[in-house]
């Protein structure tokens, strides 16, 4: 399982990620973190939706009320252009950190 | 992140506190549980859930569902708001009157002032057009911010109408009713032995029209039982989705920190996962309490969310204290109606007026009329907390100018005869005010320790 801090840092890339493959709502976007992820990045689920205002707020994303399959209410959120701007910038930033420590274990896997 | 052996041990040591149980019994539990677990789990639930739902169906199940679903709703912050605002106004009004007698002191009453000529109409027809522009704001500022919570309560009474046996209603109403006519009575007995008794012919004049009205209520609350039971039941079952995710919505509405529209996503999330988690075999109830464990507690989502509804947060607030110098205004207007018996008409009676706003007010809210107040007050949900926070200075400086009104009186007298320098007037208001700050600055510290103590709890 992934501890808590490192989940929430990967949230925004995360969401940012998913909506850039197009428009979704909070209950299909933790749906597919869980797959994603084989069920070891567990959100508390509520959680996701403070983030997603936030990002709202921000700018990056947007939303509309939509009508689900069962003709529900529920909210959609897309992408914005401020959007796929930060997405790249988040992408650069943790390729660095991938890059580092991939380098790092790569180096000595004697010690592994 | 989720230990199944961590869980169950915590659960057996909070089970070991609360129950009188000897360890056999405690293995024996904590056996039938681990096989409800490993149950769960051949039904493709995985960790919290499958202990969530295991839980359940060892426990009483109906205990279990409410214990983990719902937060019972906590009165005593709203209650520090409410004191909180009956304070501010009352302060300010103090701060008003202080100023405004203080500039008559010094620089005398207005010659304009004089001129009005000495109608009673006219200057009960002036405060009466003031109050109006001044309480119409708030009115309808309150409406907005009340709407959801007043409408639950409606659907709540109707809903306790609905399923109260009649014979409930009846007890109520009759004693109420002969409640009233007894006072009535006692009244005239007491205003024919006593023509000078406030008190009775107050009891009199209030208690007749009172019966009246709790007649028609009455009959209202019969019909209104009897309406609902000709509606076919629905399908009679133990558990009822619809109550329960009401009640969850209102479990997370109590907590202060959500918009209409946050309670509405949630809630889709909510029936998604009931859904997905029906798919896989289990009951309508399992599913419920699985669903909301997963969303998180009313507690934890409340804090993350209220992190960016400052807005709301305050908004509520600013119900709360509007509910706090409205209700404070009504009681004290019954008080002094029942004081002094002031007819409404004969002398300008403000605090009556108030009362009666409020009351009709309040009334019309109940009916759902709050739509009309609320196209009033048009400012977008999203308002910021600087807005909010502005407008609620500024209607709650408005009531208590209206508090000072007293000190127009002081205005007039001043022009028609000099009145000496009195410093009394002066040294009782900031007497007043500095005690009103006292004990506000007392109810923001508990407001904090209050938070910090929830704060503390959830993380």
């Amino acid at each position: 399982m992934i501890p808590k801090e490192l989940v929430a840092a990967s949230t925004k890339p995360l969401v940012l990620s998913i909506l850039a493959q197009g428009e979704s709502y909070g209950y299909a976007i933790i749906q597919r973190v869980r797959e994603l992820s084989d069920g070891q990045m567990e959100w508390t689920d509520g959680m996701l939706y403070p983030v997603l205002h936030r990002l709202e707020r921000e700018g990056l994303i947007e939303s509309h009320w939509g009508v689900s399959e069962k003709g529900r209410r529920r909210k959609y959120y897309r992408l914005r252009t401020g959007g796929s701007e930060a997405l790249a910038q988040e992408r650069a930033r943790w390729q660095i950190v991938n890059r580092t420590l991939s380098k790092l274990w790569e180096a000595k896997p004697c010690l592994t | 992140m989720f230990d199944l052996n961590e869980k169950i041990s915590g659960w057996r040591n909070r089970l070991a506190k609360e129950r009188p149980l000897e360890e056999k019994e405690l293995d024996r539990l904590e056996a039938q549980l681990r096989a409800r677990v490993a149950e769960a789990g051949h039904s493709g639930l995985s960790g919290e859930d499958a202990f969530q739902v295991a839980l359940n169906r060892l426990a009483n199940p109906r205990a279990t569902a409410l214990e983990t679903a719902m937060t019972e709703p906590r009165w005593k912050r709203p209650l520090l708001w409410v004191l909180a605002g009956y304070l501010i106004v009352s302060c300010l009004g103090n701060i008003w009157k202080a100023s405004i007698a203080t500039a008559l002191f010094v620089a005398g009453a207005p010659p304009l002032w004089s001129r009005i000529p000495e109608s009673a109409w006219l200057t009960q027809a002036a405060y009466t057009a003031l109050y109006a522009l001044i309480a119409l704001l708030p009115l309808a500022v309150f409406a907005r911010l009340w709407r959801s919570r007043l409408q639950s309560t409606a659907e709540r009474i109707y809903t306790w109408l609905g399923k109260a046996p009649s014979r409930k209603i009846m007890a109520v109403g009759s004693l109420s009713i002969a409640g009233s006519v007894t006072l009535a009575f006692l009244g005239l007995y007491f205003h024919s032995a006593m023509p000078m008794n406030l008190y009775a012919i107050q009891f009199a004049k209030s208690a007749l029209p009172g019966a009246v009205v709790q007649v028609l209520a009455l009959g209202l609350a019969l019909s209104i039982r009897a309406h609902k039971r000709a509606r076919p039941l629905s399908e009679k079952s133990a558990f009822d989705l619809e109550s329960w995710v009401q009640s969850w919505k209102e479990s997370l509405r109590g907590q202060g920190a959500f918009t209409a529209g946050d309670v509405e996503e949630l809630e889709s999330h909510l029936r998604d996962t009931v859904d997905e988690l029906s798919r896989t075999g289990l009951s309508e109830r399992e599913s419920c309490v699985a669903a909301s464990q997963r969303l998180g507690s009313a507690d934890a989502l409340a804090r993350e969310f209220g992190k960016i509804n400052r807005g709301e947060i305050w908004r509520r607030r600013l119900q709360w204290m509007l509910a706090g110098y409205l209700g404070a205004t009504l009681v004290f207007s019954i008080g002094r109606s029942g004081l002094y018996s002031i007819p409404l008409l004969e002398t300008f009676n403000i605090y009556a007026v108030a009362a009666l706003l409020t009351v009709a007010f309040l009334g019309a809210l109940t009916f759902r009329v709050g739509a009309i107040f609320e196209r009033l007050a048009k400012w977008r949900q999203s308002a910021g907390t600087l807005k909010t926070v502005a407008w609620g200075l500024f209607i709650l400086a408005g009531l208590g100018f209206l508090e000072s009104m007293t000190a127009f009186e002081l205005i007039a007298k001043m022009s028609k005869e000099p009145v000496p320098l009195d410093w009394s007037h002066f040294s009782g208001a900031v007497t007043r005010v500095s005690v009103q700050m006292g004990f506000l600055a007392a109810i923001l510290w508990m407001d904090r320790a209050q938070k910090r103590e929830k704060t503390a709890r959830v993380s």
